[in-house]
């Protein structure tokens, strides 16, 4: 069995797991221009565009020799819990023969599950089993643990030296295989950033800007044209809305996660729960403006279901919580010249609107 | 004379150069098709530059803007580079203090601008689509035979209205073959076809924005009258073309450099004239260092290296930036 | 005091559910005024209110909606149908229906109608769910009851003579496949019915088809629809790929449709396997009319040839 799966954020957790089971792992290439075309041939013309670019994906791991997919299903409404059926449905018409192993919700079906499971669990003990997913758990909150403050840091380090740490951080955490070394590199990396002459400044000159919106383009720097980089290249704070820890948080302990508390925020705005991370994004939003952040930066697929819901309410919710909020569509037709400039310009505004306000304070 | 700074915006259509004086005068000012050679059509700028202003000029600051501001902002040695959005909205609001809105439509581009005292509040763009944008009119005005210029006079004969679809450029072209089979005039489909581009920027940009004057289009499209026509039409109120409506963004990056020099007190990093002598050669590789394989790009001037861009690890790009570190710690 | 007047748009799901609704607020002594018939003024407005992303239907709706608030009704009914079957849902557009018309036009919160819907099956009768619009609107428990006891073997009846189609076989028949708000709204589909019809073609739709059969054809699939609107015609479709009777399929999808996405692909991929031919039709907000017609001709002369 040759297991490849989604790229998303930051892979090595995934490759981290099939590893610990001893699979062996056709690690997918981070999509490149390539990975797109390939999936925009190979997909409906409607289909979201993480759909497009998980094809892509896909059928270069396929042609690298994977002959196992393993990702998530869902129970909808967001069409992202079709995309496994799909995805098997037009392979198989191409003629690939691939195995999938789509992991749905366990109380939708328990037995099929429960197979699943068994399926990666292959010759190793239960407890062994147990073992390895508190080692991948821990992983990954060590991991966005790590993220959070080069996140924070990076925007006062034009030289780079953040993004050297936070590199040599990915390739030891790579190579852990208990949690002590996890516990061990991730104080590690915490030391040698803090050794860092990096001088946060006064709060009043630091800007903070929360990235909202759909998960795979938020998470997925080589689709969102690595935006976290671009803002804190522009001296810029940032903080997004979905951490892959937190996904499985709310995956598997729905009810003691984060995200109960924030999509009780966003609720005002839309009511219930309608698919996706709607909610969660309206949510983040009160969330971030409670926090002092001074904007926001709504990242979606063009046509996402969810997404669009709370993309029609962004001028409103800009103007009852006076913070600005910039919305950017991604699909394969986007160009990297435009994302920057609205980037750009928005950051211009929220600096021009952050000394205003500033000023009628002072100016009481 | 006094000072000068130098603003240019490099469009995808057009090629835009101003030179302004510290009253913000504007002593030269270039409107040159793109024709894909932006860094030839810069130099040539230059050299027109030097010409009308008799070679006793020093340059005193250098702003880029537009899409194509980061390579034309190494070669020029440019003191700040900027979004036009921001540069438009400097531009517009220095001679229209009262601006409430900014209509700008170019080439490939539409901006939509709200401003408040002066100050940017919010702002839209055009993103994928075309439908919006003057190559959206080339195209139809390719296709019905007409020179773009005349474009705009046309629609105003126009006596009768006919709507054409406008929001994709393919499905306007079928619509306007039919609508001419009905026997509307040109003149009339004109009309019809700059009320589709309004209409569409209405869609897609102001959507329900409650818009304020006053109102200001810009941007090589604001020469057609029929689009002028057809926005007073839709917000009913007087639109201004201002004087320098086709390169605002360049006056803008103008005062936005001059602005950069007075808070920094540095010297400009303009490279002077001699640049038009220059031979420039910009070639990209993909960089094997990881598993990024980024487009490294490779600007060189008479053969040497002065600027690398697109690593995302800063491997090459710090190279040059060091090197250039050193040159300024050691005066030279 | 007057009767309460109360709006319902002419759009989306009007057009499967007005019978129902119809029967019910008559029987609650409400006055209702129906949207006008979709007409480009009303699809700019619509459009104007929206993201421009956003699929045709729902700009339509919020045309509607406009369109009645400058009718000067009380209220505007839009209700939040989250299900009409149990685990499956509707598209996320619909769950968040209330709130993305709220937060898009200013100043209406006071003039809608809501309540939440979740059903059992496809009649919206079910008590509980309508208690808080009850009391807003100060009905009592019984005569609430009894209205919806009416309505909903209104709706039985309704739903029965829908189901009575004979077929000539004699003549073309196309399966249409689409959303009752694309198939049935005239503006939006550039009168796709009646085109047909003049060319003396059969139509059928989910409607005609047994909800029984419907749903054995969903237990075939590897994995339902979570959307019920998009397994109705995903149990149809199927069916009409295996019958004889069936020329030809014609989906009819608009523009920016995420379910349409996902279904059409899989239709499209066994229509051909099936060897049915199968169209899809994608309505938009501008596509032109000649368009149009020169692709159902085009189809509707390959069937006859394959027929013949």
């Amino acid at each position: 069995m040759k297991i490849t799966f989604p790229h998303m954020g930051t892979t090595l957790i995934f490759a981290k797991l099939f590893e610990l089971f001893d699979h062996e792992i056709i690690m997918p290439p981070r999509p490149s221009k390539k990975t797109i075309d390939l999936g925009v041939k190979h997909s409906p013309e409607f289909a979201c565009f993480p759909f497009k670019v998980i094809m892509g994906s896909y059928l270069e791991a396929i042609e690298a020799g994977a002959d196992t997919i393993v990702t998530s299903g869902g129970h909808g409404p967001c069409r992202a819990g079709y995309y496994g059926e799909l995805h098997k449905k037009i392979l198989d018409d191409f003629g690939h023969q691939v195995n999938f192993i789509i992991f749905n919700a366990p109380q939708d079906n328990w037995s099929k599950f429960m197979e699943n499971l068994k399926k990666i669990k292959a010759k190793k003990s239960w407890f062994n089993f147990w073992r390895n997913l508190k080692i991948i758990y821990k992983l990954a909150k060590a991991i966005d643990n790590v993220e959070k403050i080069v996140e924070q840091k990076r925007a006062y380090s034009p030289n780079g030296e953040v993004d050297l740490i936070w590199k040599k951080a990915k390739e030891e955490f790579n190579k852990i295989n208990t949690i002590d070394e996890i516990e061990f590199v991730e104080t590690k990396v915490k030391a040698d950033l803090d050794s860092l002459s990096i001088h946060l400044p006064a709060d009043k000159d630091r800007i903070k800007i929360g990235i909202i919106g759909e998960i795979y383009v938020v998470m997925e720097e080589s689709i969102n044209n690595y935006i976290e980089e671009k803002l804190n290249s522009f001296g810029v704070e940032v903080e997004r809305s979905h951490y892959l820890s937190d996904w499985i948080d709310d995956t598997f302990l729905p009810f003691f996660g984060e995200s109960t508390k924030i999509k009780a925020k966003g609720q005002q705005y839309i009511k219930i729960g309608i698919g996706g991370h709607a909610q969660e994004s309206v949510g983040r939003i009160v969330d971030y403006k409670d926090r002092g952040f001074h904007g926001v930066i709504h990242l979606k697929p063009f046509g996402c279901l969810p997404e669009l819901v709370s993309q029609s309410m962004l001028d409103k919710i800009a103007k009852d919580l006076n913070i600005p909020i910039l919305s950017i569509s991604i699909d394969e037709q986007i160009a990297e010249a435009n994302i920057l400039t609205r980037v750009e310009a928005f950051l211009d505004m929220v600096r021009q609107q952050k000394s205003l306000e500033e000023r009628k304070i002072k100016h009481g | 004379m006094g000072n000068i700074y130098l603003g240019v915006d490099i469009g995808s259509v057009s090629i835009n150069i101003v030179a302004i004086d510290e009253e913000n005068r504007i002593l030269f000012k270039l409107y040159t098709r793109n024709s894909g050679q932006p860094v030839e059509l810069v130099k040539d700028g230059i050299q027109q530059l030097r010409i009308k202003l008799n070679n006793k000029i020093k340059i005193d600051g250098v702003g880029v803007t537009g899409s194509g501001r980061q390579l034309v902002g190494y070669i020029l040695g440019a003191d700040i580079v900027k979004n036009e959005i921001t540069a438009h909205a400097m531009a517009t609001t220095y001679f229209y203090p009262e601006t409430g809105t900014i209509f700008e439509i170019g080439g490939q581009d539409s901006k939509l601008i709200i401003v408040k005292d002066g100050i940017a509040t919010d702002f839209a763009m055009n993103t994928v689509c075309a439908a919006g944008t003057g190559s959206f009119l080339d195209h139809q005005a390719e296709r019905l035979g007409i020179p773009i210029e005349e474009f705009g006079d046309l629609a105003l004969q126009a006596k009768r209205d006919v709507r054409i679809a406008g929001r994709c450029t393919v499905f306007a072209e079928s619509d306007m073959i039919s609508k001419q089979q009905y026997g509307f005039t040109k003149s009339e489909i004109i009309k019809g076809l700059c009320r589709a581009l309004v209409r569409n920027y209405m869609n897609n940009l102001v959507r329900n924005r409650n818009l304020q004057g006053k109102y200001i289009f810009q941007g090589g499209v604001a020469a057609n009258l029929g689009i002028k026509a057809a926005f007073a039409e839709e917000v009913g109120e007087k639109i201004i073309i201002p004087e320098h409506y086709n390169v605002m963004g360049a006056i803008g990056i103008a005062q936005l450099a001059k602005a950069e020099i007075k808070k920094t007190g540095k010297n400009t990093s303009f490279k002077g004239f001699n640049i038009t002598k220059d031979s420039f050669e910009t070639t990209s590789f993909n960089c094997e260092g990881c598993a990024n394989s980024c487009e490294v790009i490779k600007v060189q001037a008479n053969g040497q290296t002065i600027a690398m861009t697109g690593d995302r690890c800063g491997k090459w790009s710090d190279q040059i930036n060091h090197k250039k570190r050193e040159q300024q710690e050691t005066g030279s | 005091m007057g009767k309460l007047k109360l709006g319902i748009p002419r759009a989306l799901l009007y057009y499967f559910y007005y019978p129902f609704w119809e029967k019910l607020f008559s029987e609650l002594d409400i006055e209702l005024i129906v949207s006008n018939y979709t007409s480009r003024e009303q699809l700019d407005k619509g459009i104007k209110y929206s993201i421009s992303e956003i699929c045709v239907p729902i700009k339509v709706y919020i045309g509607h909606v406009l369109d009645l608030i400058n009718q000067g009704v009380d209220y505007v009914y839009i209700p939040r149908i989250i299900s009409i079957k149990k685990n499956i849902f509707l598209c996320p557009k619909f769950l968040g229906l209330p709130d993305m018309i709220k937060n898009s036009i200013p100043e209406i919160e006071n003039k809608i109608l809501t309540h939440q819907i979740t059903a059992k099956d496809d009649s919206l009768a079910g008590f509980k769910n309508y208690l808080g619009m009850a009391d807003k609107l100060n009905i009592s428990k019984w005569k609430l009851f009894w209205a919806l006891q009416k309505a909903n073997s209104h709706w039985q009846e309704h739903r029965k003579t829908q189901l009575q189609v004979n077929i000539d076989k004699k003549v073309l028949t196309i399966a249409l496949i689409g959303y009752v708000y694309n198939i049935y709204d005239r503006f939006i589909n550039m009168d796709l019915l009646r085109h047909l019809r003049e060319m003396g073609i059969n139509i059928v739709t989910f409607e005609m088809v047994d909800s029984q059969i419907i749903e054995q054809e969903v237990k075939l699939f590897p994995k339902p629809m979570f959307w019920e609107f998009t397994n109705k015609l995903l149990g149809a479709g199927y069916h009409f790929l295996k019958s004889p009777d069936i020329d030809g399929i014609i989906y009819v999808s608009a523009f920016g449709c995420g379910p349409d996405s996902i279904l059409g692909s899989f239709l499209e991929i066994d229509a051909n396997q099936a060897n049915k031919p199968f169209m899809t039709l994608r309505i938009d907000e501008q596509t032109g009319e000649s368009h149009l017609l020169t692709r159902i001709e085009a189809f509707v002369d390959l069937l006859k040839l394959k027929k013949s």
